[in-house]
């Protein structure tokens, strides 16, 4: 560890030395943290270290600071964990990344609401009536120059961040390109211009050609590990992976107002074992937070198999989605005990742990029941646990390998239409995985699946599973 | 939507990740998706990114063996 810090001593120092005439501005950068609150106290080291030597420090984020980690994402107010590990920290600004929405204007409102620290994005325009305050751009203060960082979120194919339409109502987006040059008086009038961005690194190498007076592009969104930045028509750009394997420390040397060189260099946070006490301490008190303890429904008798559990998770799934039918692979359902009692916020997220998301699709009876013959060949020859529709499958012998015969009954028990369409809601890892001909591949959802069992729960109060399945097994 | 896996076109959920892509892409070509993990993926320029990464339409990607 000793040797870590003396080498981001090293880092900073030799720039120290190293400038006669002009001034060092160090900035460093995260993206795409996605609620990683365990790694904070190391991080908060990392930024106590450099500010020990150079107080001007900027830590800037990039974005999609939330949502990855139910810890954070359903702490009451959501993310209030990563808010407050951000705000010890001392971070000077973040854009908003398209996740950022995820608990709706008003969550995200609330959040704004408790940082220290501004959300920047040039190309949002918010109705007062949505309580979302955000700024375009910050100019900060650094040993006398203007550093000056503008914000910019994603705008998706649908002219909205990729999150569900509901969230970001009240919000509307322009496309980056139409923003930036807007602001280009503000370059004039700063020494060190930087784009904080949240767009991904395809877009950032368009805008670093669009835009050359910029000096550096914080970037976020496509998860890319750079090897410290690249440099694309002069512009710097640096983007890290997904939650925090590294953040990026960019020094940028200015003389004479223009900045005359500029590099980025990791820091691997796995290889700096020191932390930060005071956030340790924060994370020690979120990580026993009583949310996860907290009862959301009772189970009226013991519950003794997958397939009882399975159909309670469909049940969710397809109440949720609006949806006729839902359908959960076998080796989804974690649990073939649950006792009669309180349920928990934790034991959903232990049920369904696999941070999946909700993938709805609209599909023909026959569509469908390729579907589920192809989720049960990938799924280790285990028959696929559904709502809406129950099954009687016959194999052509005892090691279930090979299905005989298919046959569909509907809600109401009256055969499954072939040619009807349905809406149809499984998970992502099974609208991957069941590779079956379908004409429509279905939309993700912004949701966790084990979000919508918790909703779902939430306003059932009691629920009875006893002896429940969607299928029966012949050979 | 359609994305680019080792010069194969994937069609496949729009809001797709990474992940998503390189199990269609593992299961059409009838690969071990028990072993899908330990695959690195990249971006058309070859740098790492994630399983978690967001994909948009007609985005490359490439799977690499560690």
């Amino acid at each position: 560890m000793k040797k870590l810090f003396l080498s981001i001593a090293f880092l900073v120092s030799v720039s120290i030395c190293g400038v006669a005439h002009g001034e060092t501005v160090r900035i460093l950068s995260t993206n795409d943290m996605h609620s990683a609150i365990e790694k904070m106290p190391q991080l908060a080291a990392i930024v106590d270290s450099i500010r020990a030597i150079d107080p001007f420090l900027l830590v800037l984020s990039a974005g999609d600071n939330r949502t990855g980690n139910p810890y954070n994402d359903l702490y009451e107010p959501s993310t209030y964990p990563m808010i407050s590990l951000m705000n010890l920290i001392g971070f000077d600004a973040s854009a908003l990344g398209n996740h950022e929405y995820d608990a709706g204007v008003q969550g995200l409102a609330k959040v704004i609401s408790l940082t220290n620290f501004p959300h920047l994005a040039a190309n949002i325009t918010c109705l007062p009536e949505s309580g979302v305050r955000v700024r375009p751009y910050m100019v900060f203060d650094v040993k006398g120059l203007k550093v000056g960082v503008l914000g910019i979120t994603q705008v998706g194919t649908l002219g909205i961040p990729d999150t569900s339409p509901n969230n970001v109502k009240g919000l509307t987006f322009q496309q980056p390109e139409e923003v930036i040059p807007q602001y280009k008086w503000l370059t004039a009038q700063c020494d060190v211009n930087v784009l904080l961005t949240h767009v991904g690194y395809d877009v950032d190498i368009e805008l670093a050609k669009q835009f050359p007076y910029y000096d550096l592009i914080v970037s976020g969104h496509t998860h890319t590990q750079l090897e410290g930045g690249e440099v694309h028509d002069g512009v710097l750009i640096t983007q890290n992976g997904y939650q925090m394997p590294r953040v990026t420390l960019t020094t940028l040397e200015v003389e004479g107002g223009k900045v005359v060189s500029k590099k980025a260099e990791n820091i691997f946070l796995d290889k700096f074992t020191s932390r930060s006490e005071a956030a340790d301490a924060l994370l020690t008190h979120f990580k026993s937070s009583p949310e996860m303890e907290r009862v959301i429904a009772q189970m009226h008798s013991d519950i003794n198999s997958y397939d009882a559990l399975g159909v309670m998770m469909c049940d969710a799934w397809k109440e949720e989605c609006n949806c006729d039918i839902a359908l959960e692979n076998y080796g989804g359902v974690r649990y073939d005990f649950f006792p009669a009692g309180p349920i928990t916020v934790k034991d959903i997220i232990n049920l369904d742990p696999f941070l999946n998301s909700p993938v709805v699709m609209t599909l023909t009876g026959k569509e469908f029941k390729e579907l589920l013959i192809a989720c049960h060949k990938i799924d280790r020859n285990r028959f696929p646990v559904t709502s809406g529709c129950s099954a009687v499958v016959t194999y052509t012998d005892s090691t279930k390998s090979s299905i005989k015969k298919l046959e569909l009954f509907d809600a109401n028990g009256k055969k499954l239409d072939m040619k009807k369409k349905y809406r149809v809601v499984t998970n992502n890892y099974v609208a991957s995985t069941a590779d079956s001909p379908r004409e429509d591949e279905g939309e993700r959802g912004a949701v966790t699946t084990s979000d919508l069992i918790i909703q779902w729960l939430e306003k059932k109060g009691t629920v009875d599973y006893q002896g429940r399945s969607s299928f029966t097994e012949k050979w | 939507m359609t994305v680019i896996v080792n010069n194969s076109s994937i069609r496949i959920f729009s809001g797709a990740t990474a992940g998503d892509a390189v199990l269609r892409w593992a299961v059409r070509n009838k690969l071990d998706i028990s072993k899908v993990s330990s695959l690195q993926v990249t971006d058309q320029w070859g740098h790492k990114i994630g399983f978690e990464a967001p994909l948009s339409d007609n985005q490359i990607i490439k799977v690499i063996n560690p």
